[in-house]
């Protein structure tokens, strides 16, 4: 009983190891039955199809509903000169409050600053001049790095094959999807389905 | 063939179907414990089946391999079931040669999901193909039992002369 409870304690220690460094990339209520992770790349353009099509389905289907906890970990992989960079604005811009503008504004533009590397220009769109300035500054912060970084090793232990990865946790048991197989709302949402009428 | 050659034949048969036997119940095991829509999610990366089909498959193929496993093991209606095995093995590696070949990088759902198609999942899958194969030939063959049941007769003509 001890041993099932230690080992029940460090399984839940894991799931939320990460809360501390959430900030403005959680959606929901965190209470909720099940928690989303999606472990994405700012410049994959998998990555951009989910978030354009997939994630506002998921919003308004189970996150506003309170049925499902999202949380967009960063993962920027190193086949993309500049997945760490755009993770870098994105995450500095969340710190500000700004998480979700910039993650649009990123996806959105992916082509563009793909090409040329000059994402901060991007995200500078939806920030104000003094924001825009805070940006630059925060890019290098603790709390940034720190955050992209707990994401990278928490994508690492999954393990993440690919982005985009969706992590699944649903009673202290986590569903990686995604990563090699192609991920379709369909079998998202039958999943999810499944698991709420457990 | 002599009588120990067929005896190991015999043994040799009943260990590898109990052993593939166990292998088709831990592929069901490990899909059936997960949501039916994971196994959905492999079986549509492969992009042979419409949507209506990889529903039909995932839902039903754990259950198919379970009972195909106790099957197996019981060594109950062994001709058809090692027959059958063999097809859906024949099926399972052709897809992944398939995806290999089209360069599809995607999981083999073989148990469940996280093994990406490869060669030791090609490999593998061989391997049960060829003794299923082989117990398959064993099963229809039976040279063993034939000489024996010849051998009765004979001993009966000798003993009845």
């Amino acid at each position: 009983m001890k041993l099932r409870a230690a080992v029940l304690f460090v399984l839940a220690a894991r799931v939320f190891s990460g809360a501390e460094n959430i900030k403005g990339n959680a959606f929901g209520n965190p209470a909720a039955p099940i928690m989303i992770e999606v472990f994405s790349d700012f410049q994959c353009p998998a990555c951009k199809l989910l978030h354009d099509t997939e994630i506002p389905r998921l919003m308004k289907e189970y996150v506003i509903p309170g049925k499902a906890y999202l949380i967009y970990r960063y993962f920027p992989l190193d086949m993309h000169p500049y997945g760490r960079k755009a993770a870098e604005v994105v995450a500095a811009a969340a710190q500000l409050g700004k998480y979700e503008q910039a993650a649009d504004a990123a996806f959105a533009k992916q082509q563009e600053w793909g090409a040329t590397g000059k994402i901060e220009e991007t995200v500078d769109n939806v920030l104000t001049a003094g924001e825009q300035q805070k940006l630059r500054a925060l890019m290098q912060a603790p709390a940034v790095q720190q955050a992209i970084a707990h994401d990278v090793s928490e994508g690492y232990a999954v393990p993440v094959t690919g982005t985009p990865t969706l992590l699944v946790t649903y009673r202290l048991k986590r569903y990686p999807i995604g990563g090699r197989e192609v991920l379709k709302y369909e079998w998202v949402k039958a999943m999810l389905d499944d698991l709420l009428s457990k | 063939m002599t009588y120990s050659q067929n005896r190991v034949l015999r043994i040799t048969t009943v260990v590898l179907r109990v052993l593939v036997g166990g292998v088709f119940l831990a592929a069901a095991y490990a899909k059936l414990k997960d949501p039916w829509a994971l196994f959905a999610m492999s079986i549509d990366s492969y992009g042979i089946l419409p949507l209506r089909w990889v529903e039909f498959a995932a839902r039903t193929l754990p259950w198919f391999e379970a009972v195909l496993g106790v099957v197996l093991i019981a060594g109950i209606f062994k001709r058809i079931a090692t027959g059958t095995g063999t097809l859906l093995m024949l099926v399972f590696i052709g897809a992944m040669a398939w995806a290999k070949l089209h360069g599809k990088q995607i999981d083999c759902g073989c148990f469940g999901p996280g093994e990406a198609i490869g060669i030791w999942s090609i490999l593998r899958d061989g391997s049960i193909g060829a003794a299923l194969l082989f117990i398959t030939v064993m099963s229809f063959w039976q040279p063993g039992k034939k000489k024996a049941a010849g051998a009765a007769v004979d001993t009966e003509r000798a003993y009845s002369v």
